[in-house]
């Protein structure tokens, strides 16, 4: 959790103050880490069950070579997929709340919503992982046609609850 | 007609790997691109840890694409 001022973003504005920057938790990566691990440990005991198998020396330098292959696209799918966890951000700045989300190649989803237009703030808890490493979903609902903003699976979800409604009521003048 | 060449096993084989080798190749100008774009929207300080692994990934395809071509 960061709340350092030299963090940028590119919609920032020049009097925008980042306040908290938030990020899923890390454990909720882990289930599609372990698969990863799991078909790579396959990939690599298959020449060794096939050797037996298969005799030809043609088939087995072409498997070799694709195994290989293979193990070096799940390498670079597995970075790819981490790179989108780390840019995937929920930042909350003096004026604003904004959510980055990135999915897959080519796939993003950038959602703002001024302090202002915010109407109500909901904690939820999802499922058994985050019940056990206590993270939880902020959903942030905005009046009109405002889109609501959703920070999934985030660690102190309580801090930033009460960070969020502070920065809301000054927003809107009621901090009396 | 069909050149004789075509018919040799190893020559299938080497074609098959360069094409899988390139498919890689592709697909890490394609995260490179996804990495660029990710860095535009949010400026993270690990950008240049981030480069030297796509370094790192580039030099294996690479490897891997004269591999298949030997």
């Amino acid at each position: 959790m960061k709340t350092k001022n030299e963090l940028t973003f590119c919609i920032q504005k020049h009097d925008e103050i980042i306040k908290k920057v938030l990020r899923r938790g890390f454990i909720i990566e882990v289930p599609w880490l372990l698969g990863i691990l799991a078909s790579s440990i396959l990939l690599i005991t298959f020449p060794i069950i096939s050797t037996n198998s298969f005799s030809d020396k043609n088939f087995l330098g072409i498997t070799t070579f694709v195994i290989i292959n293979l193990l070096f696209f799940l390498a670079l799918y597995t970075f790819n997929r981490l790179l989108n966890w780390f840019y995937s951000v929920n930042i909350i700045t003096d004026q604003r709340l904004i959510d980055f989300e990135f999915s897959d190649l080519g796939h993003k989803n950038i959602v703002e919503c001024r302090l202002e237009n915010i109407q109500s703030i909901t904690l939820q808890n999802q499922g058994l992982l985050s019940f056990l490493f206590r993270l939880s979903t902020i959903k942030v609902l905005t009046s009109g046609d405002n889109p609501n903003v959703d920070f999934e699976f985030i660690e102190n979800p309580t801090k930033t609850q009460n960070l969020i409604s502070d920065l809301t009521r000054i927003a809107q003048g009621k901090d009396n | 007609m069909i050149p004789s060449e075509i018919l040799n096993l190893d020559f299938v084989l080497k074609i098959v790997k360069v094409v899988i080798s390139i498919v890689n190749i592709v697909f890490l100008l394609f995260v490179f691109q996804h990495l660029r774009d990710l860095q535009d929207n949010y400026h993270s300080k690990l950008f240049p840890v981030f480069l030297v692994v796509m370094g790192g990934f580039l030099t294996l395809s690479i490897f891997l694409f004269l591999l298949a071509i030997n």
